[in-house]
């Protein structure tokens, strides 16, 4: 009975190595490093710098793996949320060139277009939804005009007549020698562009952390030069441009923000398996396990700005620490004592610590550019601390107590933009909502109105649309994509091959997979007459008018769809 | 116990399916299989197969879809080498439910079924009991609905017919007859009725305060004068045995009656002409009668006399009437009626002529009665014109003559003489026929106009006829006759005259016939108050259609014009106490006829039957006297009360009768105002009810049909 | 101030307003000579359509129409409202037809069952989520039966392990019947621990009479016994929450059934039609 309070088990890197992660992949071997090792950039690397626990071979073998693509294979596509950053070794692929949205169409890409039904689409879901569950006919399962290669999560999707595609649409070419995608890599954020091969290609497929670790140890540093350049072009300047506190910083001050801002990654990565082992009630103190940023009571040179990723603020209560709130992308860290420090002209400790939930992206402006750029040029310092203590209290509200927000960023469901929270108060397990989302999906339920309970909240187990889509990550067709308007995660149900990739990253185990059926309800089965499956989780009823059924559905205001990014929100629903 | 029961891992937490029907049998074990049951709620679980032989030898047959052939394969005997695993489903909760409402709504379905197609009428629907008023009458519904009239279809038929309600009221009005043909229009008033009132209505303002819910949802269909109301709009039936159907609350009469009030002493309308919308019939001065004459000892010889003397309650105990003549009136007015200084009323009379003056005109006329010291008179009486006018040469000489006065026969002209002759020679003819033919004579004379009955009257007036002729004429039937008219000798006339009763010419005090020599005229005395035969001859006279300008009420006028030996000018011919149109108006009705008021009873008609008021209640309480309702008129009014029956034309030296009987008149008390009734009717105990005074139906719920 | 007591004065106020409106309403047309039994009956047929209707909208929640909260609302404030305009339509008496009683029968039923139905949802649930973890009622049958195996295993266990049989004496005298299925309801609805005490107490009882494996087995025993309190616990009461419904929804159909021969009847018979 006691194994429960087991400690978990801190999960060792290069368990599985990333070419081992999908079958069918050939294993990188000593080889393969050897023959890496021989072409720049990284022959270029000093093996010196690099740590005995971590040495650049070990990443070599470990983090990276080869993509042999044939022409037209689609390697990244617009939006997808990738963990990895890619270097051509052979031939060429073709970047699209986009202002807005890719041209291709979604159904190429292996993505169903989500569109609103029309009113008697709508009204007709009274009598043409079947009764049997998980209904799927023939036609609908082969109807996607996606095209794919290979098997199980080796599957790769590919554009039938590329010299066409071309013509249709603007590109631009990477060579052999290049990188691509490690923005995206870097910094957890979708990809901005479409990219697949014009002709047989090998391509390395390298895990953020080994670039990052090569970055880190690399002496010499020019690859870590280069790839820093490109990210500070790139992405680091419009990130800043958008964060309330640079509101009023002029452009060349800007600049040099961009210039002189640091950024660093934090704790781990890609998939989200060591927490999710952590589902079951833990009495530890996880913030002792998280990578912590800053720590409270130290001295704060910089102020730090979170890119992506979830932090945690938490305070040291007796022996354990009592998280007070979460920051998330777009948030600042330690601007009140910075401002106090300037304003008393004496140093001011940390009055809380930052830390890692998963993982973290954060740029760290130095305190003195703060100073100068923005408490100076402000017009009263009155306007500025209220300013300040404003953009301080949006993410600690006060109502909501202490042991819930630990349940909450324990259990990190305030990564939800739609987490599903129920008021077991005031929920009178009359199954409407659950009625109500088969209704509105063709007779199936797409969430279980069952999950993690604190005091008398209730996460039900429904796909909250997470800021950073674990689930994403790993897909081989792209079924699971985040619509491009409205930023929800949708599962294009054609182009599934039912891999389970994404319900196993999934930490709040959100996704289901079904067993499809026929309209006699039989299971279609394969060959070895094993069923075949679909992932299948919440769509926030997107194709239906006035939003998700189930809140509609409750007539307790028990239910209520929550985006965590919004604290006052938060705090409404969770004292109402 | 730390470990959680359930964990939510997607491998091992399903989706919850409420929507199905059927749940797999298995559950309850916590071991439901993935496949489920099928919509008809059977296991869809196949595990077994029926094994088929193929070269002598069974083979499973299991399909792929159930995981194909199994390992253990067929009995060599042919059964299926698994066991049979298929579970028994069970309903989900929900489709319980609905199976339930299914079900029970059914049986509702089949109990209003069955209840409603059991005979009409079946007292299970009826809504309840009937008041004992009605349950009396009839338990057949059909006796008050229509729709009970047929089989179940007509009744759901009628559901949809659109006035039920007006038809069904018709059956109540078989019993409720009495209501009038117009019951159903509002107060059962005709719509001509209904239309003038309202028209009345319009005209006064409207005393609306302010935005008044009342006033917001008034029902247009009040002022529809020819609206029809079903009875059921105010008396609701089938509310138990002594349900009052009879409530009607203020507001229901002022929602429609818009000048709203609370209560009498607030807003209800001033009486006008209460209780004296007319004069009395009956001239009778209350203020001298009790401050004069009953005071004075030598009539009312020392007893005191109060309002009851002369009134008493009806039966009713509603309205308060008079005794009437005999018990009010006789005591001092018999004497005065019976006057024996009264001549009597001239039914005939001779006109005196001054025989010499005719002689210079050539006029003829034979034997004549002297000239005594008679009062000429200008005209003959009315009742001796109809005995003439059935001869042509009266007429005739009538036509030459026109409104000839006997007075003065001097000035006569051309041809006048002439008709003069005719005229008296007409006169002369009507005596020598009566005395020689007698009743039969008199009847073929009057014709239709026997009514007045003179026939019963004694002593004959044959008789009278016959010794006037005597006195007046002695040789007119004898040898004037002959020679003047030459016409063939008749037989003397036989008449056997009864000596003893005959008239003299001596007035006597019981009253009937008399010959008058004085002024040559035959006269009528009443016999007392009442007088048949005169009374007869009264309204004969007024009937008399006024072709000519002399109007019957001076005709009537000039019955007691004769001089009389009581009195003065006041009190003397037709005004004279006693006399009957002293106290017996006469009123001119529409048609220019008149009627001679003989009863002082107020007759209902005029009255809408819309007001009630009930003495009883209130002298019986103890509380008032007739006079703490009815106080004298400010003193002295004794004069403007008589104006308003017969005032003194002065040029004329006569007494004029108003005939217009419609003037409010207050027979000398002080009008009834509300506020006396509002003393008492405010509210408080004695209630304000509309209904308290007034009725809703006009007519009064008499006896039914 | 609480969202939802913002929610429920602003309604109830509404309400009240709405009573009076009718109220006078409806006096002022009586007096008016309308025949207000016909408006107050169509009024509360209507009522009776609108509140019935909710179970039509849970029918179709794709339809963009109103969230169902809100129907909620109105399905409550209606269901008092019909509670007023009911007497005003029988004019305050007990109907003395047997067909009109049936009817009133009817309506009464639906009415309080609707006002038991609306004590409970408020009082219950917080009840049941002060218990045990939140188990899906279709899913109980399962866990308990779960229970009962991983209990009958322990049984077993002392079976083979120590020759005396005082565990599973007792177990099939006392435990059997209480692992077979959800037990002690009443008193699980009506808050009282006692049934579940002396059980207990049993149980502490038996120690005396076993060694100490069978102590450390019975130990186990206890534990998943106040598991499967708990479990029925939650079964009593989510049971509670549904079955209600089985009272108010049959009657709800049925009257509308009533209520239309009703009509038909009063068409046909009163003078409704003036």
């Amino acid at each position: 009975m006691e194994k429960g309070t087991a400690a978990i088990p801190r999960p060792k890197r290069w368990d599985i190595p990333f070419s081992q992660e999908r079958e069918g992949d050939r294993l990188v071997t000593d080889d393969d490093v050897n023959r890496l090792l021989g072409i720049s950039p990284f022959c270029d690397l000093d093996i010196a710098g690099f740590k005995r626990s971590l040495p650049l071979r070990g990443i070599l073998k470990n983090d990276t793996r080869f993509l042999d693509c044939e022409t037209g294979d689609i390697i990244v596509r617009e939006g997808d949320w990738g963990n990895s950053a890619f270097f051509i070794l052979s031939g060429s692929v073709r970047v699209e060139l986009v202002s807005s949205g890719s041209s291709l169409s979604p159904s190429i890409l292996g993505r169903g277009e989500s569109r609103k039904k029309s009113f008697f689409e709508v009204l007709s879901q009274l009598w043409s939804n079947h009764k049997e569950p998980e209904f799927r006919s023939t036609t609908t399962r082969s109807s996607s005009k996606t095209l794919s290669r290979g098997a199980g999560e080796n599957t790769r999707i590919y554009l039938e007549d590329v010299s066409a595609v071309l013509s249709e649409i603007q590109t631009a070419t990477i060579d052999a020698g290049q990188w691509f995608g490690e923005i995206a890599a870097l910094g957890r954020s979708p990809r901005v562009a479409t990219v697949f091969t014009d002709s047989p290609s090998e391509i390395l497929e390298i895990r953020w952390q080994g670039l990052r670790d090569i970055m880190r140890n690399d002496r010499d540093g020019s690859l870590k030069n280069y790839i820093e350049e490109v990210f500070r072009s790139r992405a680091l300047a419009s990130f800043l441009r958008n964060l309330p506190i640079f509101r009023h910083v002029s452009e060349e001050d800007m600049s040099e923000l961009v210039a002189r801002a640091e950024f660093e990654s934090f704790g781990n990565y890609d998939s989200a398996k060591p927490f999710s082992g952590s589902n079951k009630k833990d009495s530890r103190d996880l913030v002792e396990l998280e990578p912590i940023v800053a720590r409270e009571g130290d001295h704060n040179d910089s102020v730090i700005l979170v890119r992506s990723g979830l932090a945690r603020i938490a305070r040291r209560h007796y022996n354990g620490h009592r998280t007070l709130s979460y920051l998330m992308p777009g948030r600042a860290f330690g601007v009140p004592e910075a401002l106090q420090s300037w304003e008393t002209k004496s140093s001011v400790p940390l009055s809380s610590s930052l830390s890692a939930i998963g993982y973290l992206n954060v740029v760290k402006i130095p305190v003195t550019l703060i100073e100068r750029f923005v408490f100076q040029q402000r017009p009263t310092k009155k306007l500025l601390s209220s300013e300040a203590d404003e953009d301080f209290k949006k993410f600690t509200p006060k109502e909501i107590d202490g042991d819930l927000m630990d349940f909450l960023v324990d259990r990190r469901f305030v990564q939800g933009t739609a987490t599903m929270i129920i008021d077991m108060d005031r929920c009178t397990r009359c199954d409407d909502c659950v009625r109500a989302c088969a209704t509105a999906h063709d007779n199936n339920p797409r969430f279980i109105r069952q999950g993690p309970t604190h005091s008398h909240f209730m996460i039900a187990t429904s796909c909250m649309h997470c800021i950073d889509p674990v689930c994403m990550i790993e897909c081989p067709t792209g079924a699971i994509h985040r619509n491009l308007e409205h930023g929800e995660v949708e599962i294009n149900d054609p182009t599934c091959i039912g891999c389970m990739r994404c319900a196993n990253n999934c930490p709040y185990n959100a996704i289901s997979m079904a067993e499809i059926r026929d309209a006699n309800g039989n299971f279609y089965v394969d060959e070895q007459s094993r069923p075949l499956m679909k992932a299948t989780k919440c769509d926030l009823c997107l194709e239906q008018w006035g939003g998700p059924a189930c809140q509609r559905a409750c007539p307790h205001d028990a239910l209520t769809r929550v985006d965590m990014r919004d604290m006052i929100g938060l705090g409404e629903v969770l004292n109402r | 116990m730390t470990e959680p029961l359930q964990d939510f891992h997607f491998k091992s937490n399903r989706y919850e399916r409420p929507t199905c029907d059927w749940i797999c049998g298995r559950a309850s074990e916590g071991a439901a299989c993935p496949l489920g049951p099928n919509r008809k709620g059977f296991c869809r679980h196949f595990n077994t197969c029926q094994p088929e032989l193929i070269e002598d030898e069974f083979r499973c047959t299991r399909s792929k879809l159930n995981g194909g052939p199994c390992e253990e394969g067929a009995f060599p005997d042919g059964r299926c080498g698994q066991k049979d695993e298929r579970c028994q489903p069970v309903r989900s909760i929900r489709s319980r439910r609905r199976l339930v409402t299914v079900w029970f709504s059914a049986m509702v379905f089949g109990f209003c079924i069955w209840l409603f197609a059991s005979s009409v009428p079946s007292n299970l629907i009826s809504p309840g009991e009937l008041t004992f008023q009605h349950r009396g009458v009839s338990q057949d519904c059909s006796s008050c609905h229509t729709a009970a009239e047929g089989d179940n279809q007509h009744w759901v038929m009628s559901a949809f017919h659109s006035n039920i309600a007006i038809g069904d009221s018709k059956k109540c009005l078989v019993c409720h007859a009495d209501l009038g043909t117009d019951a159903l229009h509002a107060h059962g008033l005709s719509s001509e009725k209904l239309v003038s009132l309202t028209s009345v209505l319009q005209q006064l303002p409207k005393r609306k305060n302010g935005l008044n819910l009342f006033n917001l949802v008034t029902n247009e269909k009040l002022h529809d004068p020819n609206a029809s109301w079903a009875c059921a709009s105010c008396h609701h039936e089938h509310k138990g045995i002594d349900y009052n159907l009879k409530t009607m609350s203020n507001d229901q009469c002022t929602s429609c009656h818009t000048n709203q009030f609370q209560y009498v002493g607030q807003g209800h309308p001033e009486f006008t002409d209460f209780p004296y919308e007319r004069r009395t019939r009956i001239y009778f001065d209350h203020n001298t009668h009790w401050n004069h004459y009953f005071t004075d000892p030598r009539i009312t010889d020392n007893q005191t006399i109060s309002c009851n003397a002369c009134h008493r309650l009806d039966a009713a105990k509603q309205t308060v009437l008079t005794m009437g003549y005999a018990k009010s009136c006789a005591k001092c007015h018999e004497s005065q009626i019976k006057d024996e200084n009264f001549p009597g009323v001239v039914f005939l009379q001779l006109p005196a002529l001054d025989l010499e003056l005719l002689k210079n005109h050539q006029i003829a006329i034979g034997e004549w009665p002297g000239l005594g010291n008679a009062k000429r008179i200008s005209k003959l009486p009315s009742f001796m014109k109809m005995l003439l006018e059935s001869d042509p040469d009266y007429l005739e000489a009538m036509k030459d003559l026109g409104e000839f006065d006997f007075r003065d026969i001097e000035t006569l002209v051309e041809s006048q003489p002439k008709s003069v002759a005719k005229l008296l020679w007409s006169i002369k003819k009507l005596f020598h026929d009566v005395s020689l033919n007698g009743q039969k004579e008199l009847r073929k004379r009057l014709g239709n106009r026997l009514a007045i009955g003179f026939e019963k009257t004694k002593p004959s007036l044959v008789d009278i006829f016959v010794l006037a002729q005597k006195k007046w004429f002695p040789n007119l039937v004898k040898k004037y006759y002959k020679s003047t008219f030459d016409k063939t000798l008749q037989p003397e006339p036989n008449i056997v005259i009864d000596e003893k009763n005959t008239a003299t010419a001596q007035p006597r005090n019981s009253g009937g016939w008399y010959r008058f020599d004085s002024d040559l005229s035959i006269r009528f005395r009443p016999h007392g108050h009442a007088d048949r035969f005169l009374k007869n001859w009264f309204e004969q006279s007024v009937k008399i259609p006024n072709h000519s300008k002399s109007n019957s009420l001076m005709q009537l006028e000039r019955i007691f014009e004769n001089p009389s030996a009581s009195g003065g000018l006041a009190t003397q011919g037709p005004v004279a106490s006693g006399r009957c149109l002293l106290c017996h108006t006469v009123d001119r009705i529409k048609n220019g006829s008149q009627h001679i008021n003989w009863s002082a009873k107020p007759s209902r008609k005029n009255h809408w039957g819309l007001n009630k008021f009930s003495h009883a209640p209130h002298v019986t309480s103890g509380n008032f006297t007739c006079v703490s309702c009815h106080r004298w008129e400010s003193a002295s009014t004794q004069a403007i009360y008589r104006e308003e029956f017969l005032n003194f034309d002065s040029r004329s030296r006569r007494w004029k009768f108003e005939s217009n009987g419609t003037m409010p008149n207050t027979s000398g008390f002080a009008p009834l105002n509300k506020t006396k009734c509002a003393t008492c009717h405010n509210g408080a105990a004695t209630g304000d009810n509309c209904l308290k005074c007034h009725n809703y139906h006009h007519r009064s719920m008499g006896n039914m049909n | 101030m609480k969202t939802r007591w913002r929610r429920r004065i602003r309604n109830s106020t509404l309400f009240l307003a709405i009573v009076v409106l009718v109220v006078s309403l409806f006096t002022a047309m009586q007096t008016a000579l309308w025949n207000t039994t016909v408006y107050s009956g169509w009024f509360l047929a209507g009522l009776v359509v609108l509140l019935a209707s909710y179970n039509l909208y849970k029918k179709v929640p794709f339809l963009p129409l109103g969230s169902s909260s809100t129907w909620m609302q109105i399905h409550i404030y209606a269901g008092f409202l019909t509670a007023i305009v009911f007497p005003l339509h029988s004019g305050f008496r007990v109907p003395n037809g047997f067909f009109e009683l049936v009817l009133a029968m009817f309506f009464l039923l639906v009415f309080t069952s609707g006002v038991v139905g609306l004590f409970l949802t408020r009082t219950l649930p917080p009840r049941l989520a002060t218990r045990s973890e939140e188990a899906i009622y279709e899913k109980i049958p399962g866990l308990i039966h779960r229970l009962k195996t991983e209990v009958e295993e322990i049984v077993f266990g002392c079976i083979s392990e120590t020759e005396t049989a005082a565990v599973p004496e007792f177990y099939m005298r006392r435990l059997k019947p209480f692992f077979e299925q959800p037990r002690y309801f009443w008193s699980h609805l009506f808050h009282s621990e006692r049934a579940f005490k002396t059980l207990l107490t049993d149980i502490g009882e038996q120690n005396r009479f076993l060694n100490e494996t069978e102590q450390e087995a019975m130990k186990n025993i206890s534990q998943r016994v106040a598991v499967k309190n708990d479990l029925d616990y939650q079964y009593a009461l989510q049971s509670t929450l549904k079955y209600w419904l089985f009272l108010h929804v049959p009657f709800t159909y049925g009257l509308s059934i009533l209520i239309v021969f009703h009509v038909l009847l009063v068409y046909a018979f009163s003078g409704v039609a003036s």
